[in-house]
């Protein structure tokens, strides 16, 4: 994100969702096992639960702020996908560490967060990513638009009705993931249920890369040939 | 594969390998997580980017004077799409633009929008351009394809004159004799004046009235019929020399407004004037030892303002001496009037004081020199602190202008944006600067 402002709403809304997202992980991670091995629990746990509350708000502020300067946004979808990888790992239906015959265990990552929640998680940074990049995108178009001369209040409006549409979409395109999600069904249950009934999971993964594979196809059929 | 497919399978790869990577891994969650940028691209699939369908309005003129307005007015048309619009027009920087911008940026909702793209441009500095072109450019809201872009009008020339500046309204006969006139100049030819030369026998052609009867009874060869008549001296046409120095330190200002030009300005302005009064005026870049030899009329006129209309910097090369070696057969004839424009400080004045040296050596006895002094003041300074520096340093430039001084040169100093040419001559005439000769 750049430190010249073109639209007023730009930088607020990528702030607050990268830091929602970052603050999500956060408690999906402190729920890991990975949080306990690497001694994070046995530092924090002694702490007043009101000084950690402090400190968190003071560094969600901080963070915010220098999101809005334009600076750390990378930092924080980093951090915020870093603490999420190792939840998501352990949501695989094969032992990966096994198949790879890697020295790390899957169970290191074992998790009591819900399936449900992880993949919420999933969702959120996945979308505050896609915010992230849609408003650096437009931020660098106004900044072209500038320097080719457009006046400022003229870019800015138009960047403000570019980024609603574009907020709009994000969100309906969230709404309708966790739509499917809920669809699922086995991700509404309790703690512990990682995976729907075996089943169920061949058919739903082969249904959605079915129902992806002939988006992709219905994508390029109806585009005609512009150049 | 067209630059649409190009864009659409760049955002699908990266999508696709999140789902393949949870279709193998067996991770539902991260299928799921696909599933948000999947969703994003077919919603932004859905919604077109805009375009442009019309464009009209022409720039129908196609020569104006700089410092003149310019209104374009166009029309635009967009019934096509969502997202951003661009319209703009490739205006030469040296063009100010008022009253709008030659770039609109738009916002296509829903429904067709139809919008004015006018605004007005002022050209600062003469030469040919090119305008007429506006390409309009479609940006998809999501950036997701490629801009739609197209060219609408045709492209022209339009040509930018200097205005020049006129001396004609100097009504005032008193004033009129203040401007710096090149010597008077007999010849055998040419309108008599009133001054007596001598008293000769009358020849086949001589004038009735030119007979001086006293004399002719006098001298007692009446009866001889060879008559006397008063013979008056004649005068040949004044001519005059503009001599626009063209090196590089006149380019200081900006493109626009820089020396160069306002001594360009100033050279075409005097020309005019001479030319008006019948004198025979040339003009020369001295740098680039071009010249348009002495001549009157109106052609004169019209080959001296396509010279210093195509006239350009030329470079460090060249200078005053070396121009009056080349064309001293040409400098040598009558007594003309030697106006340099160029700008007098420390670092012209030895060049200025050889070449002003080289020209009296080289011309009439009675040739007169005119440097004018194109100001700094007002074009260099960007603000009131640089102004006041400039001014600071325009006070040690007055030992320089006394060094040319004492060269027998009238030297004029002239602020192009706040003097007029014409009332600087006259006015420092009258304070008492006189011609050395």
């Amino acid at each position: 994100m750049s430190a010249e402002k073109s639209s007023p709403w730009i930088a607020p809304s990528v702030s607050i969702g990268l830091m929602v997202g970052l603050a999500f992980s956060w408690w999906t991670f402190s729920s890991n096992l990975l949080f306990v091995d690497m001694g994070l629990h046995d530092l924090l746990s002694p702490l007043d639960p009101l000084v950690l509350t402090g400190v968190g708000i003071l560094m969600f502020i901080a963070l915010l702020f220098l999101i809005l300067e334009g600076r750390w946004s990378v930092l924080v979808i980093i951090a915020g996908w870093g603490l999420y990888t190792p939840s998501l790992l352990y949501m695989s239906g094969i032992d990966w560490s096994y198949a790879f015959g890697l020295s790390v265990d899957k169970y290191a990552f074992y998790t009591i967060t819900s399936p449900f929640l992880i993949a919420l998680n999933g969702v959120v940074l996945a979308a505050s990513t896609l915010l992230w990049r849609q408003g650096a995108r437009l931020e660098r178009t106004a900044r072209q638009l500038l320097e080719k001369g457009a006046t400022g209040p003229e870019v800015s409006t138009v960047m403000n009705k570019a980024w609603v549409l574009n907020v709009t979409l994000v969100l309906v395109a969230s709404i309708t993931t966790v739509g499917v999600l809920l669809l699922t069904g086995a991700w509404s249950d309790a703690v512990g249920e990682i995976l729907p009934p075996p089943e169920f999971q061949g058919l739903l993964f082969a249904l959605l890369a079915a129902v992806m594979v002939l988006f992709s196809l219905w994508i390029y059929a109806r585009d005609p040939e512009h150049s | 594969m067209t630059p649409r497919r190009k864009a659409l399978t760049a955002r699908i790869a990266p999508i696709a390998v999140i789902m393949m990577t949870g279709l193998f891994l067996g991770n539902m969650a991260l299928m799921i997580i696909s599933l948000v940028p999947w969703f994003f691209l077919a919603f932004s699939i859905a919604i077109p980017g805009p375009r442009v369908s019309r464009l009209e309005g022409e720039i129908k003129k196609g020569a104006i004077f700089v410092g003149r307005d310019l209104k374009v007015e166009r029309e635009t048309t967009i019934d096509h799409g969502m997202g951003l619009v661009v319209l703009a027009e490739s205006i030469s920087p040296t063009f100010e633009q008022r009253d709008g911008k030659a770039i609109r940026v738009l916002w296509k909702g829903r429904g067709v929008l139809n919008a004015p793209f006018n605004y007005t441009i002022r050209p600062m500095r003469r030469g040919e351009y090119d305008i007429g072109n506006v390409r309009s450019e479609g940006i998809h809201f999501s950036g997701l394809f490629p801009s739609d872009q197209n060219v609408w009008g045709s492209k022209r020339s339009l040509h930018v004159e200097q205005m020049v500046m006129r001396a004609a309204e100097i009504r005032d006969p008193r004033l009129e004799s203040r401007m710096p006139m090149p010597a008077s100049v007999m010849s055998s030819h040419g309108a008599q004046t009133t001054n007596f030369l001598d008293i000769r026998r009358y020849q086949r052609g001589d004038q009735f009235r030119s007979i001086n009867w006293k004399a002719t009874v006098r001298s007692g060869d009446v009866e001889a019929l060879r008559p006397l008549v008063n013979e008056y001296e004649r005068e040949g046409r004044r001519k005059v020399w503009i001599l626009v120095d063209d090196s590089e330190r006149m380019r200081v200002g900006s493109e626009a407004e820089s020396a160069f030009e306002c001594a360009l300005h100033a050279a075409r302005a005097l020309s005019d004037f001479y030319l008006q009064r019948n004198c025979l005026v040339g003009a020369a870049l001295i740098h680039q030892g071009r010249c348009q030899l002495p001549e009157g009329g109106r052609r004169q006129k019209v080959m001296l303002a396509d010279m210093l209309y195509r006239a350009n910097v030329k470079g460090s090369s060249g200078s005053l001496t070396g121009f009056v070696h080349g064309h001293r057969g040409h400098l040598r004839q009558g007594n003309p009037l030697f106006i340099i424009i160029s700008i007098l400080d420390r670092g012209s004045q030895p060049e200025l004081r050889d070449g002003l040296k080289e020209l009296r050596r080289n011309s009439g006895p009675k040739s007169r020199f005119l440097l004018i002094d194109v100001d700094l003041k007002n074009i260099a300074s960007r603000d009131e602190v640089e102004s006041l520096g400039i001014q600071l340093r325009g006070l040690e430039e007055t030992t320089v202008r006394g060094h040319i001084k004492k060269l027998g040169v009238r030297v004029v100093s002239w602020e192009p944006r706040e003097q007029d040419l014409f009332q600087v001559l006259l006015t420092s005439r009258a304070v008492g600067g006189e011609f050395g000769s």
